[in-house]
């Protein structure tokens, strides 16, 4: 079995590269559907690669390195596995979306050979065993990534995004390579396992410092407030299968690194570890909520709202590593599966509904959602699709999303058992906060599904929208997987204990599942809840109406008349509520802190009423714009006026500044 | 001691060769560095080469060395012959050069400069930064006289062409340090010095005859900023 997994890991990585290559095949009509082919093929092993590393553990390791770049190595560990599930499906329904989708040109195949590249460096950065094979891993993956975003480079908001993508990774990879290589020069070893294994001879100064580097390098990627500045921009910036591996899996390797350096290379670390990384989850997910239900642009709502859910796992993982630390493991060892859980829910619901994005956007042209309407009777199988997967991102009943989030709160309110107060206070009120962003996040689904897709259609391509010839089939794959994920909960869970039990260490299973499909997070007598049987009584309690109208029913003449609507005569689209509007009462809430930006403009101030044309803008300079990055980028500004007189352009002085140089290296060798 | 350092002590007939050499040698940088005509740059140069190529002749004879030879005809041909006719011909007659009138700083200063230099040479090259064995070779010091006077030259002058002689005669230095220090220095890499310095010079050449003598002599290289 173990043999298997690294086997098939092995076929993905020649499946993606073979996708990669064919771009070099090129010609006047380039491979693009093989393309297509090779990446879902790749996505299907990499999906069995994952499931098999779920099941059976760590494979045996790959070793590759040699004198000059020191061990490199690959293994399929637990933790790893969980994310090359999620890679390899939302690899296999992107490329099921991007074969319809893509049309046949060199830029298309250069498109897929990068998001190919992507997805085979994101796979050997999961598999790395080594900190050589990982850092150069994770650069790649940065770098290929950044290709991918650059698809329209000719857009304005893509050339930004993908100079974000790029800057802030760099930045990331920094801390991070500054945190390894921390790591491994105090264990003396490039080896993680070997580097877990002495983790705890390492003095805590080193290990502090080598834990907030890597939490910081990792929350560029994961998008964490305020370092998420990439997310909402490059995120949205290519078609929508690179969107959905950007952010359902690009973005969610920050989670795993924060796992892996948290739960496996430094393990049982002091408490405020977690707390800290718990803390800025907390952060992110409210403030990712709230900037998302502000957000009239599709696609960057679906981006603010992955700040939003990678916020919740690591609230979810800080939480676990503060129970470990803090002497409980099995509340540690129950918000890690949670934390899992939800990075799964999350990947599936956020590639289905960037898929559903781009199919609208396919076929209306359109991303505004104050532009959209009434899709739900011209796209009705996406409708149904995109239902779902709001349903599971808004963490409502029965689908998993809500499964997943039920289990964090259910940890989280364990916090009272600590007997530190600090902690336990700091959990639960990370726990109110989550639930805020999770009401928040209600009504930003709520908006971002209804205004599409219900009512009426707002223009002209919304109202000419057709469903055929679009790709539909990739989002009704993670539809279906969504369901799978909630139905079969308790097989998930299964799974993921497996998966804690093999990187902290500690069997929860029998305590969490008990017979029956119950789960019982905490305490007996605390909660409990079944989501298969949630799911299917809720399901069947949608047959009671039919029932009741079905027998019921009086029967009586059956009459067609006009619905009463307060003397208008007829509905136009414009009467129907907007996304600005729905959003503006929390707009209003929350004014300190939006510090909204708003643009009135009436053609005429006739007071009889009729204004003619208004023109009503709304901006929003973040926060952490305002507070953080703009002081920042000005302090770089003034230093760069500052040594402007260095840079005079005369290459005489030029001369003397390099001469000078020399002279100095003279005279200190002299010495 | 390595052996060809051993068999240039100052004492023997090749070593006061030598000496004699290298101080010409930082002669005509200095005098390169006091003149303000082109022609003269270009004459000074050749000179040197010419010294140079006499100094590396008697390293050969010394040492035997094969490559040593052929690397004092190179020199002989390539520096004191063809480079100084080439710049003649291609630069300094085709754009009518004659005075240098772009100096950064005046004659007096550069050559105050150049012997202040010079001193720090004698001052900074200590045992120590030499490999054990050579100290008493004098040739050093003054090869690092000669790179430094070199730099002083690229950095007092504004016209390109100024600039290109400055930089050969940092070459010239090197050269100089190399064959003293380490007389068994492998041919390759000289041979690789070599043609850095001839794709320079042609490199040079395209470029100031592409420029024109106004922007050369400075205009267009005091706007070098992003």
């Amino acid at each position: 079995m173990a043999t298997v997994a690294l086997g098939l890991a092995g076929a993905a990585a020649a499946a993606w590269l073979g996708a990669a290559g064919l771009v070099l095949a090129g010609g006047r009509r380039p491979a693009v559907s093989l393309q297509a082919g090779l990446i879902g093929l790749g996505g299907l092993a990499a999906l069995g690669a994952g499931l098999v590393g779920v099941v059976a553990g760590s494979s045996e390791s790959l070793a590759l390195g040699n004198q000059l770049v020191g061990p490199v190595a690959y293994r399929v560990t637990a933790l790893g596995a969980t994310f090359l599930t999620l890679l390899g499906l939302v690899a296999l329904t992107a490329a099921v979306w991007g074969a319809r989708a893509h049309a046949r040109s060199l830029a298309s195949s250069a498109y897929l050979a990068a998001l190919a590249l992507t997805a085979l460096f994101t796979l050997a950065t999961l598999c790395a065993a080594t900190v050589t094979a990982f850092l150069v891993a994770w650069e790649s993956m940065t770098l290929a990534a950044t290709f991918v975003v650059w698809r329209h480079h000719d857009r304005r908001e893509a050339a930004w995004g993908g100079f974000l993508f790029v800057a802030l990774g760099e930045a990331g990879f920094v801390c991070l390579t500054a945190a390894l290589l921390l790591l491994a020069t105090q264990a003396h070893s490039l080896d993680f396992q070997v580097i877990a294994a002495r983790s705890a001879t390492i003095g805590s100064g080193w290990r502090g410092a080598a834990f907030v580097l890597a939490l910081i390098g990792f929350g560029f990627k994961a998008g964490l407030v305020p370092l998420h500045l990439s997310i909402p921009e490059a995120d949205p910036a290519p078609p929508a299968d690179g969107s959905a591996v950007l952010s359902a899996v690009t973005a969610q390797m920050g989670v795993y690194g924060i796992a892996l350096v948290g739960f496996r290379l430094l393990s049982h670390g002091p408490a405020w570890w977690g707390l800290l990384t718990m803390s800025l989850g907390a952060t992110s997910a409210v403030l990712g909520v709230l900037y998302a239900l502000m957000e009239r642009d599709w696609k960057r709502f679906l981006a603010y709202s992955t700040i939003e859910n990678v916020g919740i796992a690591v609230t979810a993982l800080g939480a676990a590593m503060t129970f470990l630390s803090l002497g409980q493991p099995g509340l540690g060892a129950l918000l890690l599966i949670a934390g899992l859980y939800h990075v799964l829910n999350h990947g599936t619901a956020k590639a289905l509904l960037f898929l559903t994005a781009g199919t609208v956007e396919r076929a209306t042209g359109l991303r505004d959602l104050d532009r959209l309407g009434g899709l739900a009777r011209r796209m009705p199988r996406t409708a149904v699709i995109a239902l779902i997967g709001t349903l599971a991102l808004a963490a409502l009943p029965p689908l998993n999303g809500f499964v997943g989030e039920w289990l964090i709160f259910q940890g989280l309110f364990q916090g009272f058992r600590l007997s530190s107060h600090l902690a336990a206070v700091l959990i639960v009120a990370a726990g109110a906060v989550l639930a805020l962003a999770g009401g928040l996040a209600i009504n930003a689904f709520a908006r971002a599904y209804g205004i599409p897709f219900l009512g009426m259609a707002r223009s002209g391509a919304a109202g000419r929208a057709s469903e055929r010839g679009q790709p539909v089939l990739a989002g009704a794959i993670l539809a279906g997987v969504c369901c799978a994920l909630a139905l079969g909960a308790p097989l998930v869970l299964i799974g993921l204990a497996a998966v804690v039990r093999r990187t902290v260490g500690i069997v929860i299973l029998p305590r969490l599942l008990v017979p029956g499909l119950t789960l019982i997070p905490a305490h007996p007598g605390f909660s409990s809840l079944s989501p298969t049987y949630l799911a299917l009584a809720l399901v069947g309690l949608l047959g009671v109406p039919l029932l009741i109208l079905r027998l019921a029913r009086p029967r009586a003449a059956t009459r067609t008349v006009p619905v009463w609507a307060g003397g208008i005569l007829r509905f136009r689209p414009r009467m129907q509520y907007t996304a600005t509007t729905l959003a503006n009462p929390v707009g209003v809430t929350f004014e300190d802190l939006y510090r909204p930006h708003r643009d009135l403009e009436r053609a005429s101030d006739d007071p009889a009423g009729r204004s003619g044309p208004v023109h009503y803008g709304f901006r929003l300079l973040p926060v952490y714009q305002r507070f953080l990055y703009q002081p920042l980028v000005a302090a770089v500004e003034r230093a760069a006026r500052g040594l402007g007189w260095i840079q005079s352009g005369d290459v005489n002085w030029y001369l003397l500044l390099v001469f000078l140089t020399i002279l100095v290296a003279y005279v200190a060798a002299g010495r | 001691m390595p052996a060809g350092v051993a068999t240039l002590a100052p004492t023997t007939p090749a070593g006061v060769v030598l000496d004699l050499a290298a101080v010409l040698i930082l002669v005509s940088a200095f005098a390169c560095l006091g003149s303000k005509l082109f022609a003269r740059y270009v004459t000074y140069y050749g000179i040197q080469s010419l010294v140079l190529a006499v100094a590396v002749a008697t390293v050969a004879v010394r040492t035997g060395d094969r490559g040593l030879w052929v690397l004092a005809g190179l020199t002989l041909v390539i520096k004191a012959i063809a480079i100084p006719s080439a710049i003649r011909r291609f630069l300094l007659d085709r754009l009518r050069l004659q005075r240098d009138g772009g100096l950064a700083a005046g004659l007096g200063v550069s050559l105050i400069l150049g012997a202040v230099l010079t001193a720090l040479a004698y001052l900074v090259i200590g045992r120590d930064l030499l490999p054990p064995g050579v100290g008493t070779v004098p040739a050093i010091p003054v090869a690092t006289a000669v790179i430094l006077l070199g730099g002083l030259v690229m950095v007092v002058r504004r016209h390109a062409v100024a600039q290109l002689i400055g930089w050969l005669i940092i070459e010239n230095g090197v050269v100089l340090g190399a064959v003293t220090l380490a007389a068994n220095f492998p041919f390759i890499v000289e041979a690789g010095i070599f043609l850095d310095v001839v794709a320079s010079v042609l490199i040079m050449c395209g470029v100031v005859l592409g420029l024109g003598d106004d922007a050369a002599g400075g205009a267009a290289l005091r706007r070098l900023s992003g």
